[in-house]
């Protein structure tokens, strides 16, 4: 084994594989910062480049466009409130409502080192127990994801603000959003009234983009010469360079967060986003001051960033071991084995272990020099939080409409997106809160599949949910998440 | 006064439509063809499309454009195809998912009605698959036991009265057991809900699934066609098990309805010429899609969703989702 990883450092040295990490890494981060291209496409883009490369130089090329799509997805987040890929949501709550209070600089510095920090994190998990994490996420059946996204689903009076009847209301209505198109379990239609363009449900990117950006536009239009807060008291990047003894409060997130990440990306059908809103949530839950929660709460921030990097880590491990794609991205790249002659799945391992470790190892110095690439291209993009806002928000819109229409050059997606737009701006004039509508858009799909999966599984015993010692447990802590509250902060009940 | 503008109009109108006509049948193609996909990037549909546009790319002068519009298992974007022009610049990918739809259509559109087929491309083998520790050792294992308990056997698939669930449902039919069809997202999950003991098998196409199968962690217990396959000789396929079942996933091209037959023609010769490009081959070749013939002439095309169609409609009947 130590051999194997020699052998695949010398490798990534070679000039040629150094400027494959430069170029993927700075594709990903293209593509991920731009909301029309999501990671898996820019990966698809780059799939006919790779054709006439050595497989080695291919998959570094690669992975580092993977790693750089999840982490230039928040650049967007941050600074424009656009969330470029839905594991990016919990980063524009948190880490634009930042931007906004002229800590742009700060929340990138954070965003940053979290997000290289999660992903180093899974590679070393990766690397050392790939076939481990495979075999756990294994045992995640129906009834374990309905606990998980259960799980997810209990924070959300963590997630409400000021008051909880408002923020189950607007999870409700996150509910009622992910019934709508053709159902999984029949394959028949709900709430399309015969029409095409709710037929394929509600995509997340529009639904989000609509509810978090355009509203924003829509709140900040009402006062349109008004200065931008974020430039008011703009603060550059060498004042607000995080000081170590945040992260050091903060170190129960900080450990939470990536093992969250890669188990959950490892887990197909679940992957970067479940495993970002997860660690979120779970931050929310264990918070010492849940009221900043939607407001720019660093550890929201610090959870979320370094568990939807760390999914890549857990994403590769299902891939690598057994020729599962864990998420969408991860699938592309069994396109690229295949144009190599390689068969992914459980002997390539022992076929080709260069190619394997020479991933591993591709990866962890994808993070490393995704770190540098990131901190050139953010001087960059802060020059445009200057800017007034009238303009600003101008070249926002622009992203946002780019953006619906990219994902599946569709109009039906553009009309969505400004109907989520006109729901959120009435939702944050009346003081409801978004974030919980998201978390249970995002979750309330997997949540009603998984469950009527387990129940056909069952032949329709709900015992089947708690009599498996994995879902028992992970409902058994959404119980406590939901009880504990009521006895520790009754003051939470305000709003009730 | 009315009248003479009347001719006139008439008369601008057929010349027009001449020059318009010998401009085009000179030219064709002109511009950029843009081909449908009517499912996401990265999944079977698209990288069969995408493996015959690389095919054709060295053929034409014009460029190939692929678009992706995913949606309603495929309606979506055949509803789009079917409100192009028909002057054979678009270009729509089928697939079995839409003969089936054409049983019950889902929107105005219909494969039937509105779409000429160009060519059938690929013909896939489905395989019956279970986890490599089973129980079960044979087929006539599984089928025993099915047939004791009704409805105990779980069945893993994709798209719910869609290809999927049919070909599960219809197959296990064939055999007198009564399984249960649990839907999944992906094929991602169907594998590892396998793996991990959480449902007893699938029928899926067989190049997803043969990596694992020859790694021992899957089993496959069945082929469903005419023949043994060649990736998996030791396996039965459905005819030695007394049963007449062979269908299998189908994927063709088409073009609007009313496209002037010659341009038709020229997709046709462009498409077969690039079926035997070296980078379609090994696309055939890495998908195993060479154990039955994929390509049916447009004629040929037609009979066969024709009958497929009628296929289906039994099946669906059957299983109570259409009267």
């Amino acid at each position: 084994m130590v051999e194997h990883y020699l052998t695949a450092f010398a490798a990534i040295f070679h000039p040629q594989n150094l400027l494959a990490l430069t170029l993927g890494g700075l594709w990903g981060l293209m593509a991920g910062a731009l909301p029309g291209i999501s990671t898996s496409m820019g990966v698809v883009l780059l799939l006919p480049f790779t054709y006439a490369m050595s497989p080695l130089t291919a998959f570094t090329i690669l992975v580092a466009a993977y790693c750089g799509g999840i982490t230039g997805g928040s650049i967007t987040s941050i600074l424009f409130g656009i969330p470029g890929e839905p594991s990016s949501v919990p980063t524009v709550i948190e880490g634009h409502s930042l931007a906004k209070q002229g800590r742009a600089a700060y929340a990138l510095w954070v965003f940053l080192l979290c997000s290289i920090g999660g992903g180093l994190f899974s590679v070393f998990v990766m690397m050392a127990a790939t076939p481990i994490i495979a075999n756990f996420a294994l045992r995640f059946g129906p009834p374990e994801y309905f606990a998980l996204t259960m799980l997810g689903l209990s924070v959300v009076s963590g997630l409400s603000g000021g008051s909880v009847l408002k923020g189950l209301i607007s999870c409700m209505l996150g509910i009622f959003l992910a019934t709508i198109g053709t159902d999984g379990i029949t394959g028949l239609e709900r709430f399309t009234f015969g029409t095409t363009i709710l037929l394929g449900g509600i995509s997340f990117i529009t639904a989000m983009v609509g509810l978090l950006a355009v509203s924003e536009i829509f709140i900040e239009a009402e006062e349109p010469f008004k200065e931008y807060k974020g430039s008011a008291n703009y603060r550059g990047m060498k004042e607000e360079m995080p000081k170590f003894s945040e992260f050091k409060e903060n170190w129960p997130t900080l450990t939470k967060s990536p093992i969250i990440g890669t188990i959950v990306g490892a887990l197909p059908g679940a992957g970067a986003t479940i495993a970002a809103f997860l660690a979120y949530g779970e931050a929310a839950r264990t918070s010492k001051h849940p009221e900043k929660f939607g407001n720019g709460a660093v550890e929201g921030l610090m959870a979320a960033e370094s568990a939807n990097n760390a999914s890549t880590g857990g994403s590769m491990t299902i891939l690598l071991s057994l020729g599962i794609p864990g998420s969408n991205t991860t699938a592309m790249l069994i396109a690229a084995f295949m144009i190599h002659g390689l068969q992914p799945g459980p002997l390539l391992l022992t076929q080709r272990p260069d190619i394997i470790y020479g991933i591993f190892v591709a990866m962890l110095m994808a993070n490393v020099f995704l770190l540098g690439l990131t901190i050139v291209g953010i001087r960059m993009f802060l020059q445009l939080n200057r800017l007034p806002y009238s303009v600003f928000s101008a070249a926002i819109m622009i992203l946002c409409v780019i953006g619906a229409f990219g994902l599946n050059n569709n109009m039906d997606d553009l009309y969505l997106m400004l109907a989520f737009g006109l729901i959120g701006y009435y939702m944050r004039k009346y003081g409801f809160p978004i974030a919980p509508a998201v978390l249970a858009l995002v979750l309330g799909d997997l949540a009603e599949l998984s469950l009527r999966r387990s129940l056909l599984l069952s032949l329709g015993d709900p015992l089947i949910l708690v009599s498996r010692p994995l879902s028992a447990i992970l409902l058994a802590a959404a119980v406590f998440s939901i009880v504990y509250p009521l006895f520790k902060k009754p003051k939470m009940l305000q709003g009730l | 006064m009315r009248r003479a503008t009347g001719v006139w109009v008439a008369v601008l109108g057929l010349l027009g439509w001449v020059a318009g006509f010998c401009g085009v049948a000179a030219a064709y193609p002109e511009r950029a063809i843009e081909i449908i996909v009517p499912f996401g990037v990265g999944g079977g549909s698209d990288t069969a499309a995408r493996a015959v546009a690389e095919g054709m790319k060295p053929l034409l002068k014009v460029p190939l454009v692929i678009t992706n519009m995913p949606g309603g298992g495929g309606t979506k974007g055949m509803l789009h195809a079917a409100g192009q022009p028909a002057d054979g610049y678009t270009v729509f990918a089928v697939t079995t998912s839409h003969l089936i739809d054409a049983v019950a259509p889902k929107t105005r559109a219909n494969i039937l009605r509105d779409f000429d087929p160009i060519m059938r491309i690929q013909w896939d083998t489905t395989a019956v698959i279970i986890s490599g520790d089973s129980k079960f050792k044979t087929i006539q294992d599984l089928v025993e036991y099915g047939k004791k308990n009704p409805r105990f056997l779980k069945f893993a698939g994709t798209s719910p009265g869609g290809w999927s669930e049919i070909q599960t449902m219809a197959f296990f039919k064939k055999l007198g057991v009564d399984v249960t069809f649990v839907p999944f997202e992906s094929g991602a999950e169907i594998k590892a809900a396998i793996l991990g003991g959480h449902i007893h098998g699938a029928c899926e196409e067989l190049a997803e699934t043969l990596p694992l199968v020859q790694a021992g962690k899957l089993k496959a217990l069945a082929v469903i066609m005419e023949k043994r396959h060649p990736a998996l000789p030791d396996v039965p396929a459905t005819p030695e098990l007394g049963v007449d079942y062979t269908q299998g996933l189908m994927r063709a091209w088409a073009v609007r309805k009313g496209t002037p037959p010659e341009r038709t023609k020229y997709l046709h010769d462009v498409i077969k010429k690039a079926l035997d490009v070296p980078v379609y081959k090994k696309f055939v070749q890495d998908n195993h899609l060479y154990a039955r013939p994929g390509y049916l002439g447009p004629e040929e095309t037609r009979k066969y969703w024709e009958s497929e169609v009628k296929f289906f409609m039994d099946v669906l009947k059957s299983l109570g989702y259409v009267k």
